[in-house]
């Protein structure tokens, strides 16, 4: 690897951790998901700066370049991770199901029980004026 | 002064009926909610058959929801004290008389605590316990003892910024940012039962997975965590 794209590899990790940190400290994110970000973030810092970190495993696999092993562990994570999104997008839309027909039935219910106080108000009216009469 | 007593409960059935009543019976002078957090079991059933003041959650939202849905309601209602108070019977009413004396003195947060004038006793648990404390210790300088204690009230000014944010769960890792911007904390000695009924929440591997989030969360995120 030369000497200018390791450069450009802790620089670009710097830059994706200190990216994340902003967000995190603008409230823009919970920090039960910032946890995940902020691990992997230190994970890019920590291989850009010490590689044989990686060259080690790859050599122990027997794979041909670190650039593989990189690639393969990189995109089983984000793999594995967009799968994890997917059952919380689930439960998300699931949740608001929930809510949104418990919304529109409580509405339904809350109409009916007027409309069930008018009529009797207007039954017990229409019995009064027989009466008057 | 109102105080407001918050129960958040999650699948309570078996337990709810007892502290509420000894609540209503001992402590009238309090107000109390207990909000349903979705249960699966009968818990809301048994609130409203029992004509406890209840919020019912239509879906399940974690203690940190329900117990800012609680906050929010104190907050709406104008009250100048809350405290977060456990369903499962672990906390004891006689406490609540002493922690309110305390935060009284100006406290903006006052924790019930199990290890004030106490000794840790020796397990995993308090293991776990004790490197909060630590990593607490380290970021604000400033020694909490039981951090990870549910018992916890509020001032008005809290509860405000409690119930109006994102991130404010009730953790030690809010109470180690809120301490490092300035809220003044106070500790006192409580005792807690065992759980008499129920499961509890924590197993293994979910309190490795707490000990992770509260460690990254203290040492580094609530270092840089802007207050609005």
């Amino acid at each position: 690897m030369s000497f200018a794209f390791r450069i450009i590899l802790i620089l670009a990790s710097l830059m994706t951790t200190l990216y994340i940190v902003r967000k995190i400290r603008y409230s823009k994110l919970q920090i039960e998901y910032a946890i995940f970000w902020i691990i992997l973030s230190f994970l890019l810092i920590l291989i850009s700066i010490f590689p044989v970190l990686v060259t080690i495993p790859t050599n122990i696999i027997g794979m041909q370049a670190p650039v593989n092993f990189v690639f393969l562990v990189i995109i089983f994570i984000l793999l594995i991770k967009a799968f994890m999104q997917t059952i919380e997008h689930s439960q998300l839309e699931n949740k608001l199901n929930d809510l949104a027909q418990k919304i529109a039935i409580d509405e339904k219910i809350s109409r009916d029980r007027q409309k069930d106080m008018e009529t009797a108000d207007s039954i017990e009216k229409m019995e009064n004026e027989g009466k008057v009469k | 002064m109102k105080k407001l007593i918050i129960i958040p409960a999650y699948n309570e059935e078996m337990n709810i009926v007892r502290v509420v009543n000894e609540i209503r019976e001992k402590y009238s002078q309090y107000d109390y909610v207990v909000v349903n957090d979705g249960s699966k079991d009968n818990t809301a059933k048994v609130c409203i058959d029992h004509g406890f003041e209840l919020i019912n959650l239509p879906v399940n939202l974690g203690l940190a929801g329900a117990f800012q849905t609680g906050l929010k309601y104190a907050y709406i209602k104008g009250y100048d004290y809350a405290i977060q108070f456990d369903a499962d019977g672990q906390h004891k009413t006689e406490y609540i008389d002493v922690i309110l004396d305390e935060i009284e003195k100006g406290y903006d947060i006052v924790i019930g605590s199990r290890f004030v004038s106490k000794k840790k006793p020796f397990s995993l648990r308090m293991l776990g316990s004790n490197i909060i404390s630590v990593a607490m210790k380290i970021t604000t300088g400033k020694t909490i003892k039981d951090p990870t204690s549910g018992m916890r009230m509020f001032n008005k000014q809290m509860i405000e910024e409690f119930a109006l944010n994102m991130n404010y769960g009730p953790e030690p890792d809010t109470i180690s940012y809120l301490i490092k911007q300035g809220a003044t904390i106070s500790e006192v000695q409580v005792e807690m039962d065992e759980r008499l009924e129920g499961e509890s929440y924590l197993n293994f591997s979910r309190s490795m997975l707490y000990m992770l989030r509260m460690l990254i969360s203290i040492l580094f995120i609530q270092s840089f965590r802007k207050r609005k």
